[in-house]
């Protein structure tokens, strides 16, 4: 109160904006929230499409307790708004792309077993055995182990999505839905439970077999410390964001995706170094490594002296 | 930009940048000894002992490569992950599986030799107009040579290298031994990738070859007008 109103130029990047006006004007005291729900407003889209960005580039983020003044915004400062496309919101991605393997691996295991091998090719019995025919041999041991693992996994991942995880409500592009749910659905579904129920597969010796089991146990425990870890940063319904520290995180920038790749390493020990399962841990370990690497540099960026850099990202030593 | 940065990151940048010029140096040079020893090997003891002589040496060289996936997750590149991972598996796969695992004849076969020549003639051109590029403008030359040579050398590439994983898939398929299913399982996966990523795969890389190369010629003619 008291200060002067400011006035924004509005400028649309990228396709424009059929009801984008000119410039709006703000309280000096308004936050930056307010300034996006006023161009959602005056644009009749919905807030979460719209992202804005100063004259310099840099991304306005929204905050509900910054104001204009804080946020380095001037009268007469310019900002450019772009329509980021239909969105969908992280929790609904996550319940969907994991619904996937979820279903399909007790799906294959115990009703499509006989039926698939019937169709589709796998690899020849080890000589010296006579080859059973696929519908009636019964799963190994290793192979109603690894269903129970990769199912427990994901309703561990749903129950955390629901219950657990405190997304920053902020959304995503609705395509993403689709490239997340193919790669889950297809990869971490189809192939793997394809690749492990084969009817012909030996059962994995005891060496492999106990200590994978009790690592994977470990590896989900830890996992799931994490996550309350990262939960306990943000305040519900808030956007807040803060350094993590406690179990793991001294160690490693992302030990949630540490243990969440050691965890698909067992789950491949299990399978006795089944080579699709060992891929699929060894891709998600570069993928996670990469978002790891990413997350190293925004809290760099984002906290500067008051957070320590790490060494490792995700695997101490490695990378 | 940089120079509003503390003088701390403004000292990595640079150290980042020395690092990417002795990298990318030293993988052209060792891929310029590729070269050498394949030409080298292939006049004296002929196209078939070419895999003896040089195989293990390139088979490290090509791990190296290795280095470029870190680089792009640690961020001393922009290149984003999923394009050098592509890049990088699809030669890894090469030297590892198909040639690497098996005593495989595909070894002796001339594919293999020119399959190198090309490899490695791209390879060191495209180290030292990346070293080049980072200490300022590459001469004409290189930059003549990084967007032309393609042409030529990426279809002979990819034509050997799916020849070779042809050739291999009935050593493939033996690997591990009786009674191990690994072999059955490997040689599924190099069908999928012989019959469904090469063929779009190569397509991707050449148009996106062919765009990068309309970028550079126009970006001359601006520079010169």
């Amino acid at each position: 109160m008291g200060q002067p109103d400011l006035t924004l130029r509005l400028q649309p990047r990228g396709k424009p904006l059929p009801n984008l006006p000119g410039e709006i004007t703000v309280p000096a005291d308004a936050s930056i929230d307010a300034v996006y729900d006023a161009v959602a407003r005056k644009t009749k889209y919905p807030v979460h499409r719209l992202r804005i960005t100063r004259s310099d580039s840099s991304h306005l983020q929204r905050s509900s307790s910054t104001t204009v003044t804080a946020a380095n915004l001037f009268d007469g400062s310019s900002l450019f708004i772009k329509d980021l496309g239909p969105q969908i919101g992280w929790r609904t991605t996550y319940i969907i792309e994991y619904l996937g393997p979820l279903l399909i691996h007790p799906l294959t295991l115990y009703l499509l077993r006989p039926f698939l091998y019937t169709y589709l090719p796998y690899p020849p019995p080890p000589l010296a055995t006579t080859h059973a025919s696929a519908s009636t041999t019964p799963p190994t041991r290793a192979q109603t182990t690894l269903c129970a693992m990769i199912t427990l996994h994901y309703i561990k991942r749903e129950l955390e999505t629901i219950f657990v995880h405190r997304f920053s409500a902020a959304t995503m592009p609705a395509t993403n839905l689709i490239k997340n749910s193919a790669y889950y659905w297809s990869l971490g579904g189809l192939l793997l439970a394809y690749t492990l129920y084969y009817p012909t597969a030996a059962d994995t010796a005891d060496y492999l077999y106990y200590p994978g089991l009790a690592l994977w146990i470990f590896a989900e425990l830890s996992n799931f410390s994490t996550h309350m870890t990262l939960r306990g940063l943000r305040r519900p319904g808030s956007r807040d964001r803060g350094i993590p520290t406690g179990y793991g995180f001294s160690t490693v920038t992302c030990p949630n995706y540490s243990f969440e790749v050691l965890g698909w390493f067992a789950v491949a020990a299990v399978a006795g170094g089944s080579l699709p399962a060992l891929g699929f841990a060894l891709f998600g370990a570069v993928v996670q490594a990469n978002w790891a690497g990413m997350r190293e540099r925004r809290y760099r960026k984002e906290f500067g002296d008051k957070y320590k850099k790490k060494k490792w990202v995700l695997i101490p030593f490695v990378v | 930009m940089a120079s509003r940065l503390p003088a701390s990151q403004r000292r990595s940048l640079t150290l980042k940048a020395n690092y990417l010029v002795a990298y990318n140096t030293l993988s052209a040079a060792l891929w310029a000894v590729v070269l050498a020893r394949v030409v080298a090997t292939s006049a004296r003891d002929g196209v078939e002992n070419v895999y003896e002589n040089v195989g293990n040496y390139v088979k490290w060289t090509q791990t190296l490569a290795l280095m470029e996936i870190v680089h792009a997750i640690v961020g001393v590149v922009r290149t984003p992950l999923f394009t050098t991972l592509t890049q990088v598996a699809s030669r890894f796969n090469l030297v590892w599986p198909v040639l690497g695992f098996t005593a495989t004849p595909m070894r002796s076969s001339p594919a293999y030799a020119a399959m190198l020549l090309a490899w490695s003639v791209t390879e060191i051109i495209r180290y030292s107009y990346y070293a080049a590029n980072l200490q300022g403008e590459p001469p004409a030359w290189l930059s003549a040579l990084r967007y032309n040579t393609f042409f030529v050398l990426y279809p002979v590439g990819i034509v050997t290298e799916m020849w070779e994983i042809y050739g291999a898939m009935g050593d493939l398929e033996a690997f591990g031994g009786a009674g191990s299913s690994v072999g059955w399982w490997l040689a599924a996966l190099e069908k999928v990738v012989l019959y469904a990523t090469y063929v779009p795969g190569s397509y991707v890389m050449y148009t996106h070859m062919m765009r990068q190369r309309r970028k550079m010629i126009r970006g001359k003619k601006v520079v010169r007008n």
